[in-house]
């Protein structure tokens, strides 16, 4: 009987295959984040090797200079919070209530995630902006209140991590049985739905910490201040800082994603 | 991560009655009532005056072909489908508007249902859990409850690390260990394959036998029915056509349509007068209903056809040997073909000549 590895391995790509593909991979992506690593040790106009950036920036000697840095950061991880909170809290429970009693309007769930992809930032935000200035009226107008235009772009990942989650899991069974066990709705969906779908709830989180991070035009055209667009003030004053904070954040988003593989990877070996 | 490879079945059942295992909680026997029970999805309509009474300790199961309402019946009792009209009682007390979780219904379903996060343990612990029971006494119940499917020792297992056979053993476990006053299976072995479809059929019946608790099993598989139920109930188009002893159903079908569905028959060709066939010489009592005289298919069983010298003739067409009998199929000069049950040292060689009569036992029989 052929094994199921033997079977992969004799349909897959050859080892020499892979390693190229690998390697190409791994140098498009590496050489851009080298190139950014080595111009943040660079001498200035004189070259040579000089830690003297890192260190302005970690410790303190760039004052008023890094004020709007600070800020974006302080502004993107508390965008990152609200976000993921808002996502989660619309998301989740709308789409359990549509895999266990409305499974006719699984579709239509799917495409209103979806359109945001099809929709470029700079419309969005040409919609976006008499809303906010609702917003601002009820809110206020502080950075924090992006998270609502970027739960709308996250919709479509978060969406699909969930949806993922739910198919592989038999949702509808396990809610029948707790149910039967006497469970209330409540008990079923904290005891038996929730912790099944914690895998994709986190993916979901993660890939929208990585967008929320990235994200600069509906900041920069709503005018508010996240890493993306301090970056930008900052780069004009001390391209270095900008730059190690680039790199920083790449490394960031890149372990967000390593984990997201990794979350993949367990979810798929417990299935098996 | 090192992933455990599923471990073979747990061959024994264990011998100790289960009464004995949980002496501190009282049995429970209910009786149940469906009474012209309507079930319509949109414009279809799944149950159509489905009308069933259990007695307390009884286990009857709801055979039928797929689509002819018996999960539907099942989860109409359980309260996972909302009924359009009728009437289902327990114990006497209307319940069909009560949530599934007040009904105190235990079920099995026809998927592995664990908890994919629990262990066996916390799976079998859940409903007491539901049930504000407290931790040492749930502990307990639920250790008690998994030796009575022969599970003692893999409690700390998840599903993921337990065989089919296994987890529809822990689901059982968990289905019962509250005492609820009625059990549901819905197909629970039909995803198991025949070895241990037997033993956790044996192990279901003997647990349900223990604990006298009232009991409706789905199946389409009729094999599974007669050697489980106490009685057969056989559904077609969301109504029950016979319910009576798996004997009762075999021997005396009160229709064509469950004298096709329950175990083999030959359609013999004859011809009806008042209540009496007349095929091959032999003449059949009519079973059942009144049918219009005229051309009709007698359903004969092939243990009331046998080899005699003196018969219709025949040639043999093929013989199975399966192990206590032997099945030989013929057919007779006129093209019509019959099946035979007979003894296993009475071999019949493919293309010999036979010569074949009938008991004359009563039959059901269709209009041709």
């Amino acid at each position: 009987m052929t094994s199921s590895a033997d079977a992969t391995s004799a349909i897959g790509p050859s080892a020499l295959t892979r390693t190229i593909v690998l390697s190409a991979a791994g140098l498009f992506l590496g050489l851009p984040l080298f190139a950014l690593g080595a111009f943040t040790v660079r001498g200035g106009l004189a070259g040579g090797v000089t830690l003297i950036h890192w260190r302005d920036l970690f410790g303190g000697n760039l004052g008023a200079a890094a004020q709007p840095l600070w800020e974006g950061v302080q502004n993107s991880i508390l965008l990152a919070i609200v976000t993921v909170a808002v996502m989660l809290a619309l998301l989740v429970p709308a789409m359990i209530l549509v895999r266990l009693h409305l499974p006719r309007m699984v579709r239509v769930l799917e495409f209103i995630c979806l359109i945001p992809l099809t929709i470029p930032a700079v419309a969005l935000v040409v919609g976006l902006a008499p809303v906010f200035s609702v917003v601002a009226r009820i809110f206020g107008s502080g950075s924090w209140t992006l998270a609502f235009a970027y739960v709308i772009i996250t919709l479509p990942y978060a969406y699909r991590s969930i949806q993922a989650n739910l198919v592989a899991v038999d949702v509808v069974t396990l809610t029948e049985a707790a149910r039967s066990l006497g469970a209330s709705w409540f008990s079923t969906i904290k005891d038996v739905i929730l912790p099944n779908l914690r895998r994709g709830m986190l993916a979901a989180s993660f890939i929208s910490v990585a967008v929320v991070l990235g994200e600069y035009a509906i900041a920069s055209l709503l005018s508010r201040t996240n890493l993306q667009t301090a970056l930008v003030l900052v780069s004009k004053r001390d391209p270095y800082v900008s730059n190690i904070v680039v790199l920083l954040s790449l490394v960031l988003v890149l372990i967000l994603l390593f984990a997201l593989g990794r979350i993949g990877t367990r979810s798929r070996r417990s299935r098996s | 991560m090192t992933t455990l490879t599923a471990p073979a079945e747990t061959p024994a059942t264990p011998a100790t009655p289960i009464e004995a295992l949980m002496p501190t909680v009282p049995a429970r026997a209910a009786t149940v009532e469906m009474i012209d029970v309507v079930k319509d999805y949109g414009n279809s309509r799944a149950l159509s005056g489905f009308t069933l009474s259990m007695r307390p300790g009884e286990l009857v199961a709801l055979l039928g072909p797929s689509g002819c309402g018996k999960t539907t019946a099942l989860r109409t009792l359980a309260g996972l489908t909302p009924i359009t009209s009728g009437t289902i009682k327990v114990d006497g007390e209307a319940v069909a508007h009560l949530p599934t979780n007040k009904r105190d219904m235990g079920m099995v379903f026809q998927s592995y249902s664990l908890f994919p996060h629990m262990t066996a343990m916390q799976n079998v612990e859940y409903g007491l859990r539901m049930r504000k029971v407290s931790k040492d006494e749930r502990r307990e119940r639920a250790a008690e409850m998994l030796a009575a499917v022969g599970l003692e020792a893999l409690g700390h297992r998840y599903a993921h690390e337990l065989s089919g056979g296994q987890q529809q053993r822990v689901a059982l476990a968990r289905a019962l260990v509250t005492r609820p006053s009625v059990l549901l299976l819905d197909e629970p072995l039909s995803a198991l394959d025949a070895k241990v479809r037997v033993e956790l059929r044996e192990l279901i019946r003997r647990i349900q036998t223990d604990l006298q608790i009232t009991t409706l099993f789905v199946t389409h598989d009729q094999e599974e029915a007669l050697a489980m139920a106490d009685r057969v109930a056989v559904m077609s188009d969301g109504v029950i056509r016979q319910i009576g002893t798996p004997e009762e159903l075999y021997s005396s079908p009160t229709s064509a349509f469950v004298a096709d569905f329950v175990g083999l028959s030959n359609h013999v060709p004859g011809t009806l007068e008042g209540r009496t066939i007349s095929a091959y010489g032999t003449r059949f009592e009519l079973l059942g209903d009144d049918l219009p005289d005229g051309d009709v298919v007698a359903l004969v069983r092939p243990e009331d056809v046998t080899f005699s010298p003196d018969g219709v003739p025949s040639t043999v067409l093929t013989s199975s040997f399966l192990g206590s009998m032997r099945r030989t199929t013929v057919r007779l000069d006129d093209n019509v073909i019959l099946t035979i049950q007979h003894d296993a040292a009475d071999a019949r060689t493919p293309g010999s000549r036979a010569h074949i009569t009938f008991s004359g036992r009563p039959v059901s029989a269709q209009a041709r």
